[in-house]
């Protein structure tokens, strides 16, 4: 009974705060280095290509969190949820303190690999501890902060973080603020009760809640493969997007550093919207159909956003590139973690996340950089790279999306691991 | 044999897509952001000390991140240099003082260096991107055709990968 109460709505909402942060500091860790990376280089030494390595290995970090994170369906969520939180904020101070690249990208690394995982568990957490009427939009408001911590990155270097006698390093310092979550979440937050649900159903000890290739059984194999497919062509293109936006407008547009960032924080307060927007919509209309009509947004004003050479017409453009595409995260999200039971959703979330859309992120970034370098590129234009890469890479992502990812607006979680455990 | 017969010459026909070239606009680039960095950029690499010092003055001893803003243009061929580029650019330091000229980078030979500069406005031949002028990079009707054709073979590829793998899965005996 006193779980109940304990588990009641003001519950859930201290929950979502804690959650928040955590994806608040994923977003600001993936946006901060992208957007002092002139600054980085010019310190450190190194060229676009350089760049396009750093992004490439450090993101591989999160492809190596996919052993972190599938632990959630053995150790459980909210003890891997705080490890994590850790891991991540010991990287970002050996990240502030970097003596050069080589340095820097380990440190980088190191970042990714905490959250990769801390991304993974949390949305497990949301899909499972929200009732099925609210869970649209509880992702939508975890994803959302996301973005609101690029955001963040944009108003620090607005306000002249980087004139600082730290420079960059000060935006690695700020990385440092999650280490007050864990006080207060040690003490406040629950197991989710799905999980301990499962755990402690004798008729669920026969499945195997270990083994990382459970996810690949035949009753699970076609899903994931396809929502990986969805993911990582989607990521391929937003990642390289949000990674080399910054960059372009400084270095292609000729916009200042401060103007960029305020140009970044005005379309972030906008794509935030679109986390919150998809959120709602996707518990109304549907997950695919939402997801076929962000990517439609994102296609085209992704596309215009990096073709676009006129501030005043960037802005509008961006603001709605970005609600687009950043804001389809929301559904994506509930893909890689609804069609699965509990014994074996965060292994499954780990595999779609950690094997595919990773990747993804850094071939992406990888590809535009060695594509649109502005030396040796085949392409010379970081900006009409960006713009080719998308035009190739999202019409695969709907149409995989459209015909084989499944519908789970009307998901039941509890009928779904009776099932599993009955069978 | 087929397949790898098939694969090779996708492989082949992406080939050209790899083959890189050596651009004066980046050139110049480069040297100006290096010049952001003061002496710890080594502008050296890209242009003499004496060409450094007309574009910023003291550039030794100044702070990383002195210049606000570097814009430079698309690139237009040198006709008093064989195989050199007239590159536009444009600097503004962190107190507003503005910097545009026209940069020589030499051919190819010659390492690709910026040889001279011409200080002042860009002439009206070669406008800079925030003056309406062309950027560096500008795609091809072509080349967005390109990419349709690989968006469709790469949508279609994705489709038969999860076709095959759900017949696969649908014969395959579902046991824990």
């Amino acid at each position: 009974m006193s779980q109940d109460v304990e588990r009641g709505d003001r519950y859930r909402r201290r929950l979502l705060v804690l959650l928040s942060s955590a994806t608040f500091f994923e977003g600001y860790d993936n946006f901060v280095l992208a957007f002092v990376l002139a600054l980085v280089l010019g310190d450190l030494g190194g060229s676009e290509a350089d760049a396009g390595w750093i992004r490439a290995i450090t993101s591989l970090g999160a492809v190596v969190a996919f052993g972190l994170a599938a632990q959630a369906d053995r150790v459980g969520r909210k003890r891997l949820l705080l490890i994590t939180i850790v891991g991540y904020t010991v990287s970002a101070a050996l990240t502030a303190v970097s003596p050069g690249l080589l340095w820097l990208t380990a440190a980088q690394f190191s970042a990714q690999v905490f959250l990769g995982a801390e991304w993974a568990v949390a949305i497990t957490i949301v899909v499972e501890e929200f009732p099925r009427t609210h869970r649209g939009r509880a992702l939508g408001i975890v994803t959302s902060m996301n973005t609101l911590g690029g955001i963040f990155v944009g108003v620090l270097a607005f306000i002249g973080l980087q004139d600082t006698a730290l420079g960059w390093r000060a935006f690695f310092v700020v990385g440092l603020v999650p280490l007050l979550l864990i006080a207060w979440g040690r003490r406040s937050m629950l197991e989710t009760e799905r999980y301990e649900a499962v755990r402690s159903d004798e008729r669920s000890a026969g499945l195997d809640h270990d083994s990382l290739l459970e996810p690949w059984r035949p009753a699970y194999r076609s899903v994931v493969l396809a929502v990986g497919l969805v993911t990582f062509f989607r990521y391929f293109v937003v990642s390289a997007g949000a990674f080399w936006w910054a960059y372009y407008a400084q270095q292609e547009v000729g916009l200042s550093v401060s103007r960029s960032g305020l140009f970044l924080a005005a379309a972030g307060v906008v794509g935030a919207l679109g986390f919150l927007v998809a959120g709602r919509l996707m518990d109304r209309f549907g997950r695919k159909r939402m997801f076929e009509v962000y990517m439609a947004g994102a296609l085209v004003f992704g596309t215009l956003t990096f073709q676009v050479h006129t501030p005043l017409v960037m802005l509008p453009v961006l603001c709605i590139g970005i609600f687009f595409g950043l804001g389809s995260v929301a559904m994506t999200s509930a893909f890689a973690t609804e069609p699965f039971p509990t014994y074996v959703r965060s292994r499954a979330a780990a595999w779609c996340r950690n094997a595919f859309e990773i990747p993804g992120g850094v071939l992406g970034a990888l590809t535009v950089g060695l594509l649109g370098d502005h030396v040796t590129g085949p392409i010379g234009s970081i900006g009409d790279a960006m713009a080719l890469v998308s035009v190739v890479m999202l019409p695969a992502s709907m149409l995989v999306c459209w015909l084989f990812v499944p519908e789970t607006n009307a998901e039941d979680m509890v009928a779904m691991d009776e099932a599993v455990a009955v069978a | 044999m087929k397949r790898v017969a098939i694969v090779g010459a996708v492989l082949l026909m992406l080939l050209p897509g790899c083959a890189t070239r050596e651009r004066p606009e980046g050139v110049v680039e480069r040297w100006l952001l290096s010049l952001n960095q003061g002496a710890a950029g080594r502008p050296d690499r890209f242009a003499s000390s004496a060409l450094s010092e007309q574009v910023v003055p003291g550039w030794q001893h100044i702070d990383p991140g002195h210049l606000d803003t570097i814009e430079v243009g698309a690139p237009a061929p040198d006709p008093g240099v064989a195989g050199g580029s007239l590159v536009p650019f444009r600097i503004v330091d962190v107190d507003g003082a503005q910097v545009e000229g026209v940069a020589s980078v030499g051919g190819v030979a010659s390492g690709r260096r910026v040889t001279a500069i011409t200080l002042g406005r860009t002439p009206p031949g070669l406008p800079l991107p925030s003056e309406g002028g062309p950027t560096p990079g500008r795609i091809s009707a072509t080349a967005w055709l390109a990419a349709l054709g690989v968006a469709a073979v790469l949508s279609l590829l994705a489709v038969g990968v999860v076709v095959l793998v759900r017949r696969t899965a649908a014969r395959a005996p579902d046991v824990t």
